[in-house]
């Protein structure tokens, strides 16, 4: 409904734009209607709350505000298309998954360069997967080439290189897998970088060298030319880019604090700001010099329940809660309506979504009710709150951490859903975000609010499997783990349809036990200045797109 | 004199060991790290073990005091968790732009401040009196962050005159005198932002101090010797009057530089300030350590200079 009122106003503005500039005989351009054919030249400021650590290379960094910078200096080998299927080819013209999903062979595009006006090789490529798997690797990516065959020994020290990987010549590399993983080439790294210039250098001396923090030399659209640290990193047109020059001059990554950012925005001094609280959504929208968007987020905030407790361990209870919060309500209210109910660990946007749970647990207090009643939950003193099956009272504890404001106040609203159901829930005193997390961690808590941001892959192993880590409401079940390895493992994983089909049984399971209470997504909203075209709002936002080259400013504009 | 400098100089040590020991014995009390909360779950769980490990977080506190403590003597103040970089290098980075803030704002306040002051003890009760002593009384309750979103609001958005973050021009690559200026309007906003609550209190002071002067004996008597009022104002009033700014010149470098821990942030202006507020929410410890300890010193530091001043300033006041 939103996509299609959006686009009627666009085609509004389109025709009246049209219009206008027939009746007038100028180029108008203003209202983002007709503007002619792109051209070079000209400058755009992109926005971040928070300074860059300063780590720009792809193999190193840990912090989402260099990935901002690194998205435009480096380009992967592929990227996810807007269904989140991994099949728009970057750096690699095309690749080839072996029919038992264990061989794959990929082919570099043709005459694609460094920055520095090297080529970009196979040998590059390899470079970046030795490099992640050596013994004293000390980033956090080993997880995307320990699936390659021989890459744990060298992890280990056994071995000097990884033996499953093959350099046929330098266009085409091939990888072996040590099993048949439907995310073989989802997990796997992708981004080459530079071996001319980091050869022979150690773990330590690659981090800390002029080529990661100071002049990074990559192979994306833009490359680095100016840092300076805490403030903005400059980066100018790559003229050799294997996809086109880009028309743009530069592009400036800006540090602009939180508080002042949708003010710059609506003033024009930056072009473009994502992260933005749904509450200004509105106000933004009115401004005609913007473009606003938005799209259900990766990510969805939820209540877990602690199964260790024995307080929680009722299916039923987990049920009635559910049934209990309006979060409808919640979505509406706290998120103005830019967000949406979720019932499951997948995003709408993905192939492995089940539509078929887009209303489970709507709310109802009656049904809530009557499933606490049907499992002997019944207000036996009569002071409004159920007691447990045993005749002993309930009461439940939330702890919630400070930091999401929207988060924050949902908390009470909660609590107050659940005491028209007859749930005695009380609030603890909101704690700071990582005391919060390590409770969580250590099992010191009975529900709690948490949030998870998720991958384009639907595999939700490292969260969901009854021995993970991650596993925050240590909800253990047999059904769900055997999917969850299918899901990845089995041969049918390799198709994606009967991929997507074993993740809606997954689901299914999930939300049937009700080890979580799904609350809702929030929507990933960006604005940015209408004088910016070509601009696409894509999976992930506009900001990050990998299709900055494609991005130009009218003459009379620049 | 000497001694006495010495003697307070020294005792920087213990003070120095004991607000080390207290901030360190709170980041210890603190459930979670750096590393806790921090997960992506594609990631084995051990990864943190092994960067707690890296980092000494393993170790028992008084080991990992003990550790710190040994590095800070020798002027090393450890590796930032989240930037993975020296802190020494990080805060020379940041302590040129936060010096050059709190000079920048000094001089302003002290360009204002004092004849505002004198103004209004000249002419007390009056109109204008009670007009600076309003605003002034605004100045004072109005905190800086307000302040600073005020001042974007009007000269960067409305009226387009300043700067509303960074220290420099993104991309204009100035040199030289052309790149001090640029560094100075970009420190204007900011700089006032941190002036106007020094300014309203100095104001409040001056005026009193000037006042309290006016009514003294040997200002009496000088009127009365025949003296032009010109000179008695300068040299038996304001000489008098002005003498206790010294010892808040050396308390407002503290006041200074805590100060600047808001404003910095809210001008996106990288300084000390902005660097501790980051560490703390990131609970990167080796850099909120150092800051705090740089901060530590420049309090103890313009406490002393206070002293010292005073004693140059009014020879009744004697160190022994």
């Amino acid at each position: 409904m939103k996509k299609k009122s959006l686009l009627l106003a666009l085609s509004l503005v389109m025709v009246l734009s049209v219009f206008l500039a027939a009746c007038g005989g100028g180029d108008k351009s203003a209202d983002g209607g007709d503007v002619g054919d792109p051209v070079k030249g000209g400058s755009v400021t992109l926005s971040m709350f928070s300074a860059p650590t300063g780590v720009f290379n792809p193999v190193y960094y840990e912090d989402q505000y260099d990935f901002n910078v690194i998205s435009k200096a480096f380009d992967a080998l592929w990227a996810y298309n807007d269904d989140l299927e991994l099949e728009k080819p970057l750096l690699a013209k095309e690749w080839e998954l072996s029919e038992d999903g264990k061989e794959l062979t990929i082919t570099l595009q043709d005459d694609i360069k460094w920055h520095d006006g090297e080529p970009i090789t196979t040998d590059d490529l390899i470079f970046a997967w030795e490099t992640i798997a050596a013994k004293d690797y000390s980033g956090s990516r080993f997880y995307t080439v320990e699936q390659i065959e021989g890459a744990e020994e060298k992890h280990e020290g056994k071995a000097k290189s990884i033996s499953g990987v093959e350099k046929v010549d330098e266009q085409t590399v091939k990888v072996t897998f040590k099993e048949r993983a439907a995310n073989a080439l989802a997990n796997l790294w992708s981004y080459p970088i530079p071996e001319h210039i980091f050869k022979g250098m150690s773990d330590e001396q690659i981090k800390n060298a002029a080529a990661t923090k100071k002049e990074p030399v990559g192979s994306g659209p833009f490359k680095i030319t100016e840092i300076k640290p805490n403030e903005y990193v400059v980066l100018d047109r790559f003229d050799d880019y294997y996809r086109g020059e880009p028309y743009l001059d530069k592009v400036i990554w800006k540090v602009v604090e939180q508080e002042v950012a949708v003010g710059a925005l609506e003033n024009g001094e930056i072009d473009a700001l994502g992260q933005i609280a749904p509450t200004e959504f509105d106000a933004l929208k009115k401004n005609e010099d913007l473009v606003v968007e938005e799209d259900q987020d990766f990510g969805y905030q939820y209540m877990a329940f602690n199964l260790d407790k024995k307080s929680v361990q009722d299916k039923a209870l987990r049920q009635a809660i559910t049934y209990g919060i309006n979060r409808q309500a919640l979505v509406d209210g706290l998120l103005k309506g830019h967000g949406s109910v979720l019932n499951q660990h997948i995003p709408q946007r993905s192939w492995a979504y089940n539509k078929d749970l887009d209303d489970a647990y709507s709310y109802d207090p009656d049904e809530a009710k009557k499933i606490l009643k049907d499992a002997g939950y019944e207000d036996k003193d009569g002071d409004g709150f159920v007691e447990n099956p045993d005749g002993k009272k309930l009461q439940l504890t939330l702890s919630y951490p400070t930091g999401n404001p929207i988060r924050e106040k949902s908390a009470p609203i909660i609590v107050e859903d659940l005491k028209k159901i007859g749930v005695n829930m009380k609030l603890n005193r909101p704690t700071e975000a990582s005391v919060h997390f390590d409770n969580i961690e250590k099992g010191k808590y009975e529900v709690a609010l948490a949030g998870w941001s998720l991958t384009p892959d639907p595999d939700p192993s490292g969260i969901w499997l009854s021995t993970d880590k991650w596993n925050y409401a240590r909800w253990k079940n047999k059904e769900s783990d055997e999917l969850i390895k299918k899901g990845v493992y089995s041969k049918d994983a390799l198709d994606q349809d009967k991929r997507a089909q074993i993740y809606q049984e997954w689901t299914e399971v999930v939300s049937e036990d009700a080890p979580f209470v799904f609350l809702y997504a929030q929507n990933w909203i960006e604005a940015w200045n209408q004088r910016v075209q070509g601009v696409k709002f894509g999976y992930s936002g506009a900001l990050e797109s990998e299709d900055a080259h494609e991005w130009w400013i009218p003459e009379n504009q620049q | 004199m000497y001694q006495y400098i010495l003697r307070r100089t020294l005792i920087f040590i213990p003070m120095l060991i004991v607000i080390s020991m207290l901030l360190f014995a709170l980041v210890q009390i603190a459930p979670g790290d750096a590393f806790t909360g921090q997960l992506d779950p594609n990631q084995d769980a051990e990864y943190y073990e092994e960067l707690r490990a890296r980092f000494g977080l393993d170790k028992h506190p008084v080991e990992q005091y003990i550790a710190w403590a040994g590095n800070f003597i020798q002027g090393e103040m450890g590796i930032s968790f989240r930037h993975r970089l020296p802190v020494n290098e990080m805060i020379t980075d940041r302590i040129g732009n936060t010096l050059f803030l709190a000079v920048f704002s000094l001089l302003l306040t002290y360009a204002i401040a004092v004849p505002l002051g004198i103004f209004s003890a000249q002419y007390p009760y009056s109109k204008s009196d009670y007009t600076l002593t309003g605003l002034a009384f605004i100045g004072i309750s109005m905190p800086s962050f307000f302040a600073g979103l005020l001042l974007i609001y009007f000269f960067s958005f409305s009226l387009g005159w300043f700067p509303y973050s960074g220290t420099v021009t993104a991309g204009a690559g100035y040199q030289g005198l052309e790149a001090f200026f640029d560094r100075v309007y970009h420190t204007i906003l900011p700089a006032v932002t941190l002036a106007i609550i020094s300014i309203a209190s100095y104001t409040r002071y001056i005026r009193s101090s000037v006042l309290q002067a006016k009514i003294q004996d040997y200002v009496r008597t000088a009127y009365a010797k025949g003296v032009p009022a010109k000179i008695v104002l300068r040299k038996h009033v304001l000489r008098n009057a002005l003498l206790p700014l010294v010892t808040l010149f050396g308390l407002d470098v503290g006041f200074i530089v805590s100060g600047a821990v808001i404003t910095e942030t809210i001008f996106t202006y990288p300084g000390l300030g902005q660097l501790l507020v980051d560490s703390i929410i990131n609970r990167d410890y080796p850099i909120m350590m150092g800051v705090t300890m740089i901060l530590a010193t420049f309090v103890l530091l313009g406490n002393l200079l206070a002293d010292i001043l005073y004693a140059i300033v009014d020879p009744r006041i004697r160190y022994d």
